[in-house]
Protein backbone atom coordinates (compact mmCIF):
# COMPACT_ATOMS: atom_id res chain seq x y z
CA UNK A 1 0.00 0.00 0.00
CA UNK A 2 3.10 2.29 0.68
CA UNK A 3 4.55 1.96 -2.44
CA UNK A 4 0.98 2.30 -4.16
CA UNK A 5 1.00 5.57 -2.44
CA UNK A 6 4.11 6.12 -3.82
CA UNK A 7 2.97 5.66 -7.26
CA UNK A 8 0.39 7.77 -6.77
CA UNK A 9 2.55 10.71 -5.20
CA UNK A 10 4.56 10.55 -8.25
CA UNK A 11 1.44 10.30 -10.79
CA UNK A 12 0.38 13.62 -8.79
CA UNK A 13 3.66 15.27 -9.22
CA UNK A 14 3.60 14.97 -13.06
CA UNK A 15 0.20 15.91 -13.21
CA UNK A 16 0.88 19.29 -11.24
CA UNK A 17 3.58 19.89 -13.54
CA UNK A 18 0.98 20.75 -15.71
CA UNK A 19 -0.46 23.38 -13.80
CA UNK A 20 -0.56 26.40 -16.27
CA UNK A 21 0.07 25.07 -19.33
CA UNK A 22 -1.97 26.21 -22.14
CA UNK A 23 -3.20 24.95 -25.51
CA UNK A 24 -3.16 26.65 -29.02
CA UNK A 25 -6.31 28.81 -29.29
CA UNK A 26 -9.15 27.25 -31.57
CA UNK A 27 -11.74 29.08 -33.46
CA UNK A 28 -15.05 27.74 -33.52
CA UNK A 29 -17.36 29.09 -36.91
CA UNK A 30 -20.68 28.43 -35.74
CA UNK A 31 -23.03 27.36 -37.25
CA UNK A 32 -26.70 26.69 -37.56
CA UNK A 33 -27.23 22.58 -37.86
CA UNK A 34 -24.26 22.30 -35.05
CA UNK A 35 -26.86 24.36 -32.36
CA UNK A 36 -29.71 22.33 -34.06
CA UNK A 37 -28.48 19.10 -33.73
CA UNK A 38 -26.89 19.93 -30.52
CA UNK A 39 -30.65 21.11 -29.26
CA UNK A 40 -32.15 17.40 -30.53
CA UNK A 41 -29.38 15.32 -28.95
CA UNK A 42 -30.66 17.29 -24.89
CA UNK A 43 -34.37 16.71 -26.07
CA UNK A 44 -34.74 20.46 -26.25
CA UNK A 45 -38.07 21.91 -26.88
CA UNK A 46 -37.48 25.29 -26.84
CA UNK A 47 -37.92 26.97 -30.60
CA UNK A 48 -35.14 29.03 -30.40
CA UNK A 49 -32.81 26.18 -29.56
CA UNK A 50 -35.01 23.53 -32.15
CA UNK A 51 -34.55 25.67 -34.65
CA UNK A 52 -30.76 26.47 -34.58
CA UNK A 53 -31.46 30.53 -33.78
CA UNK A 54 -29.87 30.42 -30.17
CA UNK A 55 -27.81 27.52 -28.64
CA UNK A 56 -28.95 25.65 -25.49
CA UNK A 57 -26.83 26.59 -22.40
CA UNK A 58 -24.76 23.64 -22.20
CA UNK A 59 -23.77 24.15 -25.93
CA UNK A 60 -20.18 24.87 -24.66
CA UNK A 61 -19.93 20.84 -23.74
CA UNK A 62 -19.32 20.87 -27.74
CA UNK A 63 -16.57 22.81 -28.55
CA UNK A 64 -14.76 21.22 -25.70
CA UNK A 65 -13.27 18.19 -27.75
CA UNK A 66 -10.99 19.89 -30.05
CA UNK A 67 -10.85 23.23 -28.15
CA UNK A 68 -10.01 21.81 -24.16
CA UNK A 69 -8.76 17.40 -25.55
CA UNK A 70 -5.87 16.97 -27.15
CA UNK A 71 -4.45 15.49 -24.76
CA UNK A 72 -4.46 18.36 -22.18
CA UNK A 73 -5.62 16.04 -19.11
CA UNK A 74 -3.41 13.00 -18.58
CA UNK A 75 -4.74 9.88 -19.19
CA UNK A 76 -1.89 7.60 -18.45
CA UNK A 77 -2.05 7.11 -14.93
CA UNK A 78 -1.83 4.39 -12.37
CA UNK A 79 -5.79 4.52 -11.38
CA UNK A 80 -8.02 2.37 -13.70
CA UNK A 81 -11.32 4.53 -13.78
CA UNK A 82 -11.74 7.19 -14.86
CA UNK A 83 -14.91 9.84 -14.79
CA UNK A 84 -16.15 13.30 -15.26
CA UNK A 85 -16.64 15.12 -12.21
CA UNK A 86 -17.57 18.65 -12.17
CA UNK A 87 -18.51 21.58 -14.69
CA UNK A 88 -18.43 24.87 -13.37
CA UNK A 89 -19.78 27.47 -16.21
CA UNK A 90 -20.10 31.39 -16.61
CA UNK A 91 -22.29 32.30 -19.49
CA UNK A 92 -21.67 35.81 -20.42
CA UNK A 93 -23.72 36.03 -24.08
CA UNK A 94 -26.09 33.72 -25.90
CA UNK A 95 -24.23 32.29 -28.71
CA UNK A 96 -26.11 32.16 -32.12
CA UNK A 97 -25.13 30.88 -35.86
CA UNK A 98 -22.52 33.12 -37.52
CA UNK A 99 -20.88 33.57 -34.43
CA UNK A 100 -16.85 33.25 -34.64
CA UNK A 101 -15.41 32.63 -31.34
CA UNK A 102 -12.49 31.62 -29.90
CA UNK A 103 -11.52 28.60 -27.86
CA UNK A 104 -8.65 29.25 -24.84
CA UNK A 105 -7.93 25.93 -22.57
CA UNK A 106 -5.37 25.94 -19.55
CA UNK A 107 -4.82 23.59 -17.60
CA UNK A 108 -5.89 24.53 -14.15
CA UNK A 109 -5.10 22.50 -11.21
CA UNK A 110 -4.55 19.13 -10.49
CA UNK A 111 -5.11 17.34 -7.00
CA UNK A 112 -5.30 14.03 -4.74
CA UNK A 113 -7.64 13.23 -2.20
CA UNK A 114 -8.30 10.39 -0.24
CA UNK A 115 -11.68 8.49 -1.31
CA UNK A 116 -13.23 5.45 0.05
CA UNK A 117 -11.82 2.96 -2.15
CA UNK A 118 -8.88 4.31 -1.99
CA UNK A 119 -6.82 7.15 -3.78
CA UNK A 120 -8.53 9.86 -6.05
CA UNK A 121 -6.35 11.87 -8.39
CA UNK A 122 -8.53 14.96 -10.12
CA UNK A 123 -7.44 17.33 -12.90
CA UNK A 124 -9.31 21.02 -13.63
CA UNK A 125 -8.69 22.28 -17.03
CA UNK A 126 -10.75 25.64 -18.12
CA UNK A 127 -11.48 27.18 -21.29
CA UNK A 128 -12.46 30.79 -22.11
CA UNK A 129 -14.14 31.32 -24.87
CA UNK A 130 -14.46 35.17 -26.56
CA UNK A 131 -16.10 36.39 -29.56
CA UNK A 132 -14.31 38.21 -32.62
CA UNK A 133 -14.06 41.33 -30.74
CA UNK A 134 -12.74 39.95 -27.97
CA UNK A 135 -15.60 39.99 -25.37
CA UNK A 136 -16.02 36.99 -23.27
CA UNK A 137 -18.71 34.08 -24.39
CA UNK A 138 -18.28 31.82 -21.43
CA UNK A 139 -15.40 29.98 -19.15
CA UNK A 140 -15.84 26.36 -18.58
CA UNK A 141 -14.17 24.79 -16.13
CA UNK A 142 -14.42 21.41 -16.23
CA UNK A 143 -12.50 18.82 -13.51
CA UNK A 144 -12.02 15.04 -14.30
CA UNK A 145 -11.33 12.29 -11.74
CA UNK A 146 -9.09 8.92 -11.95
CA UNK A 147 -9.50 6.26 -9.32
CA UNK B 1 -41.01 32.09 -8.53
CA UNK B 2 -40.84 31.98 -4.68
CA UNK B 3 -37.89 30.50 -2.26
CA UNK B 4 -38.78 27.21 -1.52
CA UNK B 5 -40.19 26.47 -4.64
CA UNK B 6 -40.37 23.10 -6.08
CA UNK B 7 -39.59 22.15 -10.08
CA UNK B 8 -42.12 19.96 -11.45
CA UNK B 9 -40.15 16.72 -11.89
CA UNK B 10 -38.57 16.26 -15.53
CA UNK B 11 -39.13 12.65 -16.39
CA UNK B 12 -37.20 11.36 -19.20
CA UNK B 13 -35.23 7.72 -20.30
CA UNK B 14 -31.69 7.97 -21.43
CA UNK B 15 -31.50 4.97 -24.01
CA UNK B 16 -27.95 4.34 -25.58
CA UNK B 17 -29.03 5.53 -28.85
CA UNK B 18 -29.25 9.33 -26.89
CA UNK B 19 -25.76 8.52 -26.14
CA UNK B 20 -24.38 7.80 -29.24
CA UNK B 21 -26.26 10.67 -30.58
CA UNK B 22 -25.24 13.19 -27.85
CA UNK B 23 -21.62 12.15 -28.33
CA UNK B 24 -21.74 13.06 -31.99
CA UNK B 25 -23.58 16.15 -31.40
CA UNK B 26 -21.10 17.02 -28.85
CA UNK B 27 -17.71 15.83 -30.25
CA UNK B 28 -17.21 13.63 -27.04
CA UNK B 29 -15.52 10.30 -28.60
CA UNK B 30 -14.19 9.54 -24.91
CA UNK B 31 -14.91 5.59 -24.79
CA UNK B 32 -16.38 5.02 -22.06
CA UNK B 33 -19.68 6.14 -23.24
CA UNK B 34 -19.90 3.40 -26.11
CA UNK B 35 -17.35 0.91 -25.55
CA UNK B 36 -18.78 -1.63 -23.50
CA UNK B 37 -15.82 -3.73 -23.51
CA UNK B 38 -13.76 -1.58 -22.35
CA UNK B 39 -15.68 -0.08 -19.59
CA UNK B 40 -16.74 -3.72 -18.48
CA UNK B 41 -12.95 -3.78 -18.20
CA UNK B 42 -12.71 -0.89 -16.38
CA UNK B 43 -15.34 -2.32 -13.97
CA UNK B 44 -18.60 -0.45 -14.54
CA UNK B 45 -21.99 -2.04 -15.45
CA UNK B 46 -22.78 -0.58 -18.61
CA UNK B 47 -21.50 2.39 -20.66
CA UNK B 48 -21.42 5.41 -18.74
CA UNK B 49 -23.64 8.47 -19.78
CA UNK B 50 -22.36 11.67 -20.57
CA UNK B 51 -22.35 14.16 -18.03
CA UNK B 52 -23.08 16.88 -20.02
CA UNK B 53 -26.22 14.99 -21.07
CA UNK B 54 -27.42 14.91 -17.26
CA UNK B 55 -26.62 19.10 -17.13
CA UNK B 56 -28.47 19.49 -20.25
CA UNK B 57 -31.26 17.77 -18.59
CA UNK B 58 -31.26 19.58 -15.62
CA UNK B 59 -30.91 22.46 -17.11
CA UNK B 60 -33.93 21.55 -19.23
CA UNK B 61 -35.93 20.92 -16.20
CA UNK B 62 -35.33 24.32 -14.99
CA UNK B 63 -35.79 26.07 -18.30
CA UNK B 64 -39.28 24.51 -18.49
CA UNK B 65 -40.64 27.46 -15.44
CA UNK B 66 -37.56 29.74 -15.98
CA UNK B 67 -38.22 29.67 -19.84
CA UNK B 68 -35.26 31.35 -22.13
CA UNK B 69 -37.29 34.46 -22.94
CA UNK B 70 -37.28 36.02 -19.76
CA UNK B 71 -34.28 34.32 -18.16
CA UNK B 72 -31.18 33.44 -18.95
CA UNK B 73 -28.69 30.90 -17.53
CA UNK B 74 -25.94 33.19 -16.14
CA UNK B 75 -24.39 30.88 -14.11
CA UNK B 76 -24.20 27.03 -13.18
CA UNK B 77 -22.15 24.27 -11.45
CA UNK B 78 -22.60 20.61 -11.09
CA UNK B 79 -21.20 17.78 -9.91
CA UNK B 80 -21.58 13.95 -11.06
CA UNK B 81 -21.67 12.01 -7.98
CA UNK B 82 -21.91 8.61 -9.25
CA UNK B 83 -21.88 7.62 -12.86
CA UNK B 84 -25.18 7.31 -14.34
CA UNK B 85 -25.98 4.75 -16.88
CA UNK B 86 -28.63 4.14 -19.49
CA UNK B 87 -32.38 3.68 -18.44
CA UNK B 88 -34.45 6.27 -16.45
CA UNK B 89 -33.99 9.76 -15.19
CA UNK B 90 -35.49 12.08 -12.92
CA UNK B 91 -34.85 15.92 -12.95
CA UNK B 92 -35.68 18.27 -10.29
CA UNK B 93 -35.04 21.13 -8.25
CA UNK B 94 -35.92 23.92 -5.75
CA UNK B 95 -35.82 27.73 -5.29
CA UNK B 96 -32.65 28.37 -3.42
CA UNK B 97 -32.88 32.67 -4.14
CA UNK B 98 -35.46 34.15 -5.91
CA UNK B 99 -36.02 38.44 -6.53
CA UNK B 100 -36.89 40.06 -9.73
CA UNK B 101 -33.43 40.01 -11.41
CA UNK B 102 -32.26 36.49 -10.14
CA UNK B 103 -33.45 33.00 -9.29
CA UNK B 104 -30.51 30.29 -7.83
CA UNK B 105 -31.95 27.04 -8.31
CA UNK B 106 -30.43 23.98 -6.59
CA UNK B 107 -31.47 20.72 -8.82
CA UNK B 108 -31.03 17.47 -8.93
CA UNK B 109 -30.87 13.82 -11.02
CA UNK B 110 -31.81 10.96 -9.67
CA UNK B 111 -31.55 7.49 -11.81
CA UNK B 112 -33.74 4.93 -11.91
CA UNK B 113 -33.66 3.60 -8.37
CA UNK B 114 -34.24 7.04 -7.39
CA UNK B 115 -30.56 7.64 -6.22
CA UNK B 116 -28.81 11.21 -6.83
CA UNK B 117 -26.06 11.31 -8.96
CA UNK B 118 -26.15 14.62 -9.91
CA UNK B 119 -26.42 17.69 -8.27
CA UNK B 120 -26.28 21.82 -9.14
CA UNK B 121 -26.73 24.89 -8.78
CA UNK B 122 -28.46 27.06 -11.52
CA UNK B 123 -28.13 30.50 -11.28
CA UNK B 124 -30.30 32.65 -13.84
CA UNK B 125 -30.31 36.10 -15.39
CA UNK B 126 -33.52 38.72 -16.06
CA UNK B 127 -32.50 38.61 -20.51
CA UNK B 128 -32.36 42.19 -21.09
Amino acid sequence: MAQDMAVIETALQRLRARIGMTRPPVRFAIDRSDIRRYAQACGEIWPAYVAGDEAPPTFIASLQDEGMGNGLFAMDLPLAKFLHSDDAVELFQPIRPGDVLLGQARYADAFLRAGRNGPMLFQTAEMLVMDAVGDKVARVETTVVSF
Amino acid sequence: MRVGDELAELVLAISRSDLIRYCGAANDLVPLHWDQDMVRAAGYPDVVVNGWLGCAHLCRAATRVLTPDRWLLARYAVRYRQPLFPGEVRCGGTVARADTEQVVVDAWLRDGSGRVVTTGQLEFGRRK
